[in-house]
């Protein structure tokens, strides 16, 4: 199967397993599979693509997004890269999302590379990611007003950089600004593990077992009643 | 200042705000606060090629406590804004500093909303050196300016 037949089939099983969302979807002329999609399966796209035993998307490569400004209706899109190692195929997805306050579902709970990045979309562009353990700004300061690559921050006057004259800049320690954890656990926990991690938990196990490191669970229950017996006797005999 | 000739030896009569200024000025101990290229050519200067110890500036003092004049030298960022001015603070009187390259003087090419548009939005600068980066010799001119400067201070002036 030639690549092109591949990303060509790749594109059918995402149009076949999720339908109507798909709004558009097919191979550009970068040799790149592209697919558009609406904000409801932002989250379920992904976490398919990376667990599906044929496909194995398991490396997230980038998140991004792209203000069009007077240009679309809906003004902003969130594009997620995502990569196959085991086909060695990439995908680009988009969603759009619109609204005064644009908000998107996290990644960070199937891909733990997201975590920043998304940070870095919510500084830069706005885009809020609900249920991300530290929704903060990474780049600006906490208290930083805007956000810089939006088309409508302006490029000079009140955010310049510098302080207008007259404003008392103080010397203290700023706190960070750290909302609350939104899930109690920590990330890799709530990860589900890949097809690969599973294989190599196997792998490890067996690579122990004829090293002799481990032993199996049954020899293990009844070791110490042979020891303690063995104790029991010699104590006797004492 | 004036000398005069005594049985055994020769005294000069200065007024104590002179004798002052002159030693101040040939102990001058430098804090660099490096952040981007032109920390290169301060280097350059630092080290034996062009020796600001020949102009009493021998020790580069890496501690805000222990320095009399502050080098910023590089682009200062908005986020670096406050710790700068928290270092300032933490200087000594009497304190004195000097504005290395064009990114420091006034943002330089970093007309951006990341980048502060000149130091001297913070505090108060003595020198400003420009150039992107400015040569050894330039900042040399700067740090005999600066000595004119500590050298003409009356003692009231100093704080």
């Amino acid at each position: 199967m030639t690549k092109l037949e591949l990303q060509e089939k790749l594109i059918n099983d995402i149009k076949a397993q999720f339908k109507d969302h798909v709004k558009h979807a097919e191979v550009d002329h970068y040799g790149m599979p592209v697919v558009e999609i609406d904000p409801e399966i932002h989250v379920e796209l992904p976490a398919w693509l990376k667990n599906s035993e044929e496909w194995q998307f398991n490396h997230f490569t980038d998140i991004t997004s792209v203000d069009y400004l007077n240009r679309r209706e809906i003004r902003f899109e969130v594009v997620v890269h995502l990569r196959s190692h085991k086909n060695n195929i990439r995908i680009r997805i988009k969603t759009p999302v619109g609204g005064e306050n644009p908000k998107l579902p996290t990644l960070s709970h199937t891909f733990i590379g997201s975590h920043w990045t998304e940070r870095e979309v919510y500084d830069l562009m706005g885009i809020e990611f609900t249920g991300h353990p530290r929704m903060t700004r990474l780049l600006n300061p906490d208290d930083f007003d805007g956000h810089p690559l939006r088309k409508d921050f302006p490029i000079k006057g009140k955010f310049r950089g510098s302080f207008p004259k007259g404003t008392v800049i103080s010397n203290k320690r700023r706190e960070p600004n750290v909302a609350a954890p939104t899930h109690p656990k920590p990330l890799d926990q709530l990860m589900p593990r890949t097809v690969q991690e599973q294989k190599r938990e196997v792998m490890k196990l067996e690579y122990e077992r004829k090293l002799g490191l481990v032993k199996d669970e049954p020899e293990q229950t009844e070791a110490p009643e042979e020891t303690a017996d063995a104790k029991e006797e010699g104590g006797d005999a004492k | 200042m004036g000398v005069t000739q005594w049985p055994g030896g020769a005294a000069i009569t200065t007024t104590l705000s002179g004798m002052v200024g002159w030693a101040r000025k040939y102990s001058g101990w430098p804090m660099p606060f490096a952040t981007a290229c032109c920390g290169i050519e301060y280097m350059s200067t630092m080290s034996s090629g062009y020796d600001q110890g020949r102009f009493g500036w021998e020790r580069p003092s890496f501690s805000p406590r222990q320095a009399d004049v502050m080098i910023v030298i590089g682009t200062i960022s908005l986020k670096m804004g406050p710790v700068l001015k928290r270092i300032y603070d933490q200087m000594a009187e009497p304190k004195y500093v000097i504005s290395m390259g064009a990114c420091a003087c006034c943002g330089g090419m970093f007309d951006a909303y990341s980048v502060i548009q000149g130091v001297d939005t913070l505090f108060p600068v003595d020198v400003y050196v420009p150039g992107c980066p400015p040569r050894p010799e330039t900042l040399i001119l700067g740090y005999m300016e600066l000595q004119k400067k500590m050298q003409a201070q009356q003692l009231e002036a100093r704080g």
